[in-house]
């Protein structure tokens, strides 16, 4: 894509020739997307925002390198699927066992509750919570290409092309890793959705 | 699962965003034609909806500045590197390949000095003999060919006489 089409890759080119108030732009611009993603990805807060980090760092010392021939968040969002490649890789190599981990949900929370449609507000913001929770926790079981599919999804300026691009996989198979993810999710959540709560609450 | 191309995408729009008036309408039209596929559109709804009621990631409000921090940190760790010069790889074996060169070039020179002085002892050794400069006197070789001459027989009669004359001498003693 030629970078007078996209202003963040022309952006780029200046951060390219050292311009780092350009470079702050684009960090302002991209921080929360990206770090959504990591933190969807890795489901640990202090880890994402460190890797979010990286990701920008390595976007600096990339600038010399960076061809405008790719969509600019096309580019950012691979850096980051990548590094969150390489902190499952540091993982597998290095297993903790997280404190919060140790907990099984299973034990404490109930698999569905009858909502009283009746009584409003401070229940329906605990109900609300707990069904993130809920939602949050079954997105937290799919396999990590699932689960950054579907992260990549919520991601409106990526097309599906893109989102093909970062995950390095064709059109069809990215469109079949969402299908399933969200396949999964309904099976799981059935009584939630089913209980129309999340119509109610929109 | 319905494998209506309208139905796939705007079950595909869906996933990403809401739809618009006009593609909820062209939904409508298409459900009321395939009512059987409402339930199925209904929890697609429904999960895009809890979906998108997850909250963002937590994030520092000085997260830029960190960012921007940690770049300034890491270049100037980068500067703190010497940077190597084009061509270092000379600098470092230069000494060494000086240091070889020596040695080698001092044993080849040991070597043709060794052979040198080795010739010019056997030069000088044949140029005595040449000369005849190995001999003292040449007296010694005076009565060379009457002695060359001489049979072994006449020898040993020489001996029995010096015999002869020792025991004369021993009798006059």
């Amino acid at each position: 894509m030629p970078a007078e089409l996209d202003p963040d890759a022309a952006l780029m080119l200046r951060v390219k020739q050292g311009d780092a108030a350009a470079f702050t732009q684009l960090v302002e611009k991209y921080k929360q997307p990206i770090t959504n993603l990591i933190w969807r990805t890795v489901r640990d807060e202090t880890e994402a925002e460190d890797i979010a980090q990286n990701v920008f760092v390595q976007a600096w010392k990339s600038a010399p390198r960076y061809q405008a021939t790719a969509k600019f968040s096309t580019w950012l969002f691979t850096i980051a699927r990548n590094l969150c490649l390489n902190e499952f890789r540091r993982r597998s190599r290095h297993p903790a066992e997280s404190l919060d981990q140790m907990r099984d949900d299973s034990d404490d929370q109930p698999l569905f509750q009858v909502v009283d449609k009746r009584i409003r507000g401070a229940q329906d913001e605990l109900l609300q919570g707990e069904l993130e929770h809920k939602v949050d926790a079954v997105i937290g079981a799919l396999p990590e290409n699932q689960r950054v599919a579907l992260a990549l999804c919520r991601q409106e300026e990526l097309s599906y092309e893109e989102i093909a691009e970062v995950l390095g996989c064709s059109l069809s198979a990215t469109k079949s890793l969402i299908h399933r993810a969200r396949e999964t999710l309904k099976a799981r959540l059935k009584p939630y959705l089913q209980s129309g709560v999340w119509e109610e609450q929109k | 699962m319905n494998h209506d191309p309208v139905y796939q995408r705007l079950r595909e729009i869906g996933w990403r965003r809401a739809l618009t008036d006009a593609e909820q309408a062209e939904l409508c039209a298409w459900l009321s034609a395939h009512p059987e596929a409402a339930p199925d559109i209904e929890q697609e709804a429904a999960l895009s909806a809890a979906l998108a009621k997850s909250p963002d990631a937590p994030l520092s409000s000085n997260f830029t500045a960190r960012v921007m921090a940690a770049i300034e940190r890491d270049e100037a760790a980068r500067r703190r590197i010497p940077v190597r010069p084009q061509g270092h790889w000379w600098r470092v074996f230069m000494p060494r390949f000086a240091v070889a060169a020596l040695v080698v070039v001092c044993v080849t020179l040991g070597y043709r000095h060794n052979t040198a002085v080795h010739r010019m002892e056997l030069t000088d050794a044949a140029k005595q003999i040449v000369e005849g400069r190995a001999l003292s006197d040449l007296v010694v070789i005076e009565d060379f060919e009457t002695i060359h001459s001489l049979n072994p027989a006449e020898a040993f009669v020489d001996e029995n006489l010096l015999a002869m004359s020792d025991d004369l001498l021993a009798l006059n003693k």
